[in-house]
């Protein structure tokens, strides 16, 4: 939690620059609001763009948001300790918030529409008022294997942030290269990119991604991983090496 | 996968047990693919949380 005590002892020495927004972590874990403006101001609008793209409904996203940045408040000084990117913990964090939430509406939309199902057929009616997407989506899940979600590993994340952060300048140096990144990323084989994508924005686990394209597991485990492989080896070319003919 | 949360439990397990017991190589995969995640976090379009969220978010902390 953030000390009570501001005694301005961790500010920049240099006044007039820009702070990082590494060292705003570090005056946000001294309990200053106006540096967690601060970093709300340059990344609250990528973090609210991811949000929406996963979650589709902008208020689930707009909730989402203010958890995150509750959540960067409260563990402000375990990150500032890992000297880590505060960016890339955002979207990190956005994501899984996002996934959870995504994850407890389907499981709470099963329910409403099993027992909403069991009901009208004890009416004999059909269930009213359902848009398309959402028979379509329960639909979808009706089909999938009982999948238990890792709901665990934020917490292990968020607990070991040392682990996984990235450093700032290995960010930065993304920020400064992603037109070429992106248009590597871009020459993805299309099957590949079809099942990252139901991973990525529309929290798909594996069995499910199987169970929606009627496809063996293995066969999507591995198209997954060699999704992810050609993103590393893109990375690897375009941060790395820069020898790749891209 | 793992990263975010797309693992099954058993998987996702094993996984954090390896990682607690600090593999370096496994470590730096895995900030590599947190990397990963914000470069696609990018592909998302920008956009301004509405007018009050900020304040709304500031005050909040200010009253705790």
């Amino acid at each position: 939690m953030p000390s009570e005590a501001n005694t301005g002892s961790s500010r920049p020495s240099s006044a007039n620059k820009e702070p990082t927004m590494e060292e705003l972590v570090g005056r946000v874990a001294n309990g200053e609001v106006e540096a967690l403006g601060s970093l709300y101001d340059q990344l609250a609008p990528k973090v609210l763009g991811l949000l929406i793209k996963v979650l589709s409904s902008r208020s689930d996203a707009e909730t989402a948001l203010q958890e995150v940045f509750l959540r960067l408040w409260k563990e402000a000084h375990d990150i500032a300790q890992t000297k880590g990117s505060v960016a890339a913990w955002l979207a990190l964090m956005a994501w899984h918030a996002a996934f959870q939430r995504l994850r407890a509406q389907r499981a709470a939309a099963t329910r409403t529409a099993q027992s909403s199902h069991r009901q009208s057929h004890a009416k004999g009616e059909k269930p009213a008022n359902r848009s398309v997407a959402s028979a379509r989506r329960e639909h979808k899940h009706s089909t999938h294997p009982t999948t238990k979600y890792d709901s665990q590993t934020l917490f292990f994340l968020a607990a070991s942030p040392q682990l996984w952060m990235p450093r700032p300048e290995d960010i930065a140096l993304v920020n400064a290269r992603l037109g070429l990144l992106q248009r590597a990323f871009n020459q993805m084989p299309k099957p590949q990119r079809g099942a990252l994508e139901l991973v990525l924005f529309d929290a798909r686990t594996e069995f499910e991604i199987a169970a929606q394209l009627g496809e063996p597991l293995g066969r999507v485990n591995a198209g997954l991983r060699a999704a992810f492989t050609f993103l590393r080896h893109r990375q690897h070319a375009v941060l790395g090496t820069w020898t790749a003919d891209i | 996968m793992f990263l975010l949360g797309a693992l099954s439990e058993e998987d996702s397990l094993q996984l954090r047990e390896h990682l607690s017991r600090g593999c370096e190589p496994c470590r730096e995969r895995l900030k590599e693919a947190a990397r990963t995640v914000y470069l696609l976090s990018l592909s998302a379009k920008p956009v301004s949380p509405g007018p009050k969220a900020k304040a709304d978010l500031l005050r909040s902390l200010k009253n705790k």
